[in-house]
């Protein structure tokens, strides 16, 4: 497993790259940094658990949705999320992604938060894979 | 990847002191100019990306005479923040890029009858009063519980349902773009996602750069006297509260929802675009009257929202002073929505699918859409500035009509990313020096507190220079920061 993402400068939103070697770890470390975005995550416990299921026809439309379904997940249970497992399988139609997620009902006090996302944007999104490195970059709303 | 990057292209053309052209020549595909409103100094400190995001809303199908930005703009996604564009009806798009994520997010201005000499002993428990009533930060839950049936109220009536429910006054509607409700809202567009998501945030006011603010009207702030007595401001520093929020998740949800429509719906009416975050669909479309109908709901959801904010502001003073009289609206304009507007084009009277994303709008005196109180002034028009340096009242004029489909700005604009103002600001400190300054700070986090250092905005005294010398608006009174609570 490797991944790293890494935040670049946007002027109103947040704008992030991720590096990996795995169409599964790619999906892991834009999680991670979706998270790290909204809170520390040194300061979630991750006492809940959360199973997120997508299918898709592409990586780029994988990724896109499943970012999109942890931030509709953050504001309907209200919640902040940790860390996760990833899976994806490849099926005759496309792509399926599996993922457990740990996170904590927010709690002000107990949680250093920091900014809500609002949605992940098309813009600059894109998903990249050559010679078994993959990268990509997604800007998020803010 | 696409580096950020600082003036206009050479092509740029001044047409007066402060309006500058984007030839169709500047990029393959423009069907009439851009037209950005700036002083020299403002357009030349502007992101390069401003040029090329107006000069792709200039190439939508159906603009009607230019592709505006406004003088705060800066870099965003799809339109630039500061665009204004009208497409023709028929032959037209609607595009959810040219709205925002944050559906309907806007400005509340809340008049008070108290000086600050008044409220400055218990400043303190003003802003944690504030601070308890309305919840702030990453998906805060809200104290109403509107359950479905409410909720679908609120999708149709927008503020008035709310007011109904004991969140307000009923006089509150007059002072409200639309008085409150946006009436081609239809439900049956929205999915049962966004309802979820959105259902318990009514009464939040989100994180980013959302904010109430407790400001002040010092005499020498004051820019135009007779207009400014007729909106309520009588004494010297005079307190007036400021409220920045939209839609919450349930907007968000609503735009992310038709952004995948819209995608699908590109290739079915052939229609290609520079930039995805401007997927479109003819307006009149299936697609495209179903997102201006979700659109509508989340709109009003966001003026519902705003009210429950206004009434808890109305407590918070009752709580602190002992006071809700005279605690009243001034005014509640939105700075992120596309709506069908009349406007004369070629000499005749025309509807208009108007696109405002973080513009403002700025209808002038006797506007038949306007509410009696406000047809000798024309609409106030409210520009929310950084937490540090101040925020403006406008009011809205002739020549926004003439010129700029009756747009105008809708604040100080980012010049800084966010990385780099935590990069030069720390929150603690900044809450420190800020206190030092008078300003009472409370946020729930304090990293996003330095992202909204005062640094990272555009001095908000040129942006409304450009705007009083254009005439698209005109200053009314500046107001400065005291208190301010934020996500």
């Amino acid at each position: 497993m490797a991944y790293s993402y890494v935040f670049r400068d946007h002027t109103a939103d947040i704008l992030f790259e991720v590096h990996a070697n795995s169409s599964r770890d790619i999906c892991k470390g834009a999680a991670l940094a979706l998270f790290e975005t909204m809170v520390d995550p040194t300061s979630v416990a991750g006492t809940n658990t959360f199973q997120v299921h997508v299918d898709a026809d592409t990586i780029e439309h994988l990724l896109f949705d499943f970012l999109s379904e942890l931030i509709f997940i953050k504001d309907a249970e209200a919640v902040i999320f940790k860390d996760l497992s990833v899976k994806i399988l490849e099926t005759g139609d496309g792509l399926e992604l599996e993922a457990e997620i740990t996170g904590d009902h927010i709690d002000l006090p107990k949680h250093d938060l920091k900014v809500d996302v609002k949605a992940v944007t098309l813009h600059l999104f894109k998903v990249e894979e050559k010679d078994g490195l993959w990268n990509a970059t997604v800007l998020l709303d803010i | 990847m696409e580096e950020r990057r600082i003036g206009p292209p050479a092509c740029i053309r001044q047409v007066d002191e402060v309006t500058w052209e984007l030839p169709t020549s500047y990029k393959e595909g423009m069907r009439v100019p851009g037209r950005i409103i700036a002083t020299k100094e403002l357009l030349q400190a502007m992101d390069t990306g401003v040029f090329d995001q107006t000069a792709n809303v200039a190439s939508l199908p159906g603009i009607v005479n230019y592709s505006f930005c406004m003088p705060d703009g800066h870099w965003g996604y799809g339109f630039p923040i500061g665009g204004v564009a009208a497409f023709d009806k028929k032959e037209g798009i609607i595009s959810p890029g040219g709205v925002g994520f944050d559906i309907n997010c806007g400005m509340r201005s809340i008049m008070t009858p108290l000086t600050y000499d008044e409220i400055k002993g218990k400043m303190k428990e003003l802003i944690n009063t504030l601070f308890q009533l309305v919840p702030a930060g990453v998906g805060r839950k809200g104290f109403v519980d509107v359950g479905r049936d409410g909720m679908h109220e609120i999708m149709v009536q927008g503020a008035k349902k709310v007011i109904d429910d004991g969140f307000g006054r009923k006089e509150d509607l007059k002072r409200i773009e639309a008085h409150g409700c946006i009436p081609w809202a239809d439900p049956d567009a929205v999915s049962t996602k966004a309802i979820a998501r959105g259902i318990n945030q009514i009464g939040t006011l989100g994180s980013g750069n959302h904010y109430l603010e407790i400001q002040v009207a010092k005499k020498e702030n004051i820019h135009d006297q007779k207009i400014a007595k007729a909106f309520g401001f009588t004494k010297d520093n005079q307190v007036e509260v400021m409220v920045h929020c939209g839609s919450r998740g349930f907007g968000h949800q609503i735009a992310s929802d038709y952004l995948k429509v819209f995608e699908t719906a590109m290739k079915k009416y052939d229609l290609s675009v520079p930039d995805p975050e401007l997927s479109c669909a003819p307006f009149e479309s299936e697609e495209g009257q179903q997102y201006f109908k979700a659109m509508a709901c989340a709109a009003n959801m966001a003026f519902a929202n705003r009210q429950v904010i206004t009434h808890r502001i109305r407590e918070a003073f009752e709580k602190v002073f002992g006071q809700t009289e005279g605690i009243d609206l001034l005014y509640d304009v939105s700075h992120n929505i596309a709506k069908l507007e009349k406007f004369k084009v070629d000499g005749k009277i025309q509807e208009l699918v108007v696109h405002r994303k973080g513009a403002t709008r700025a209808y002038p005196p006797n506007h038949p859409e306007l509410d009696p109180l406000f047809k000798k002034t024309g609409q106030p028009v409210i520009l929310g500035g950084s937490m540090e340096t101040g925020s403006y009242l406008l009011v809205g004029t002739e020549e926004a009509m003439q010129h700029s489909f009756g747009s105008t700005a809708h604040g100080a604009g980012r010049t800084m990313s966010r990385a780099q103002a935590k990069r030069e600001v720390r929150g603690d400190e900044l809450q420190k020096n800020m206190e030092k300054k008078g300003i009472l700070v409370k946020a729930v986090s304090m990293s996003g507190l330095a992202e909204e250092a005062g640094c990272a905005y555009k001095n908000i005294d040129l942006v409304v220079d450009a705007l009083a010398r254009s005439g698209i608006s005109q200053p009314v009174v500046k107001l400065l920061p005291v208190g301010n609570i934020k996500g």
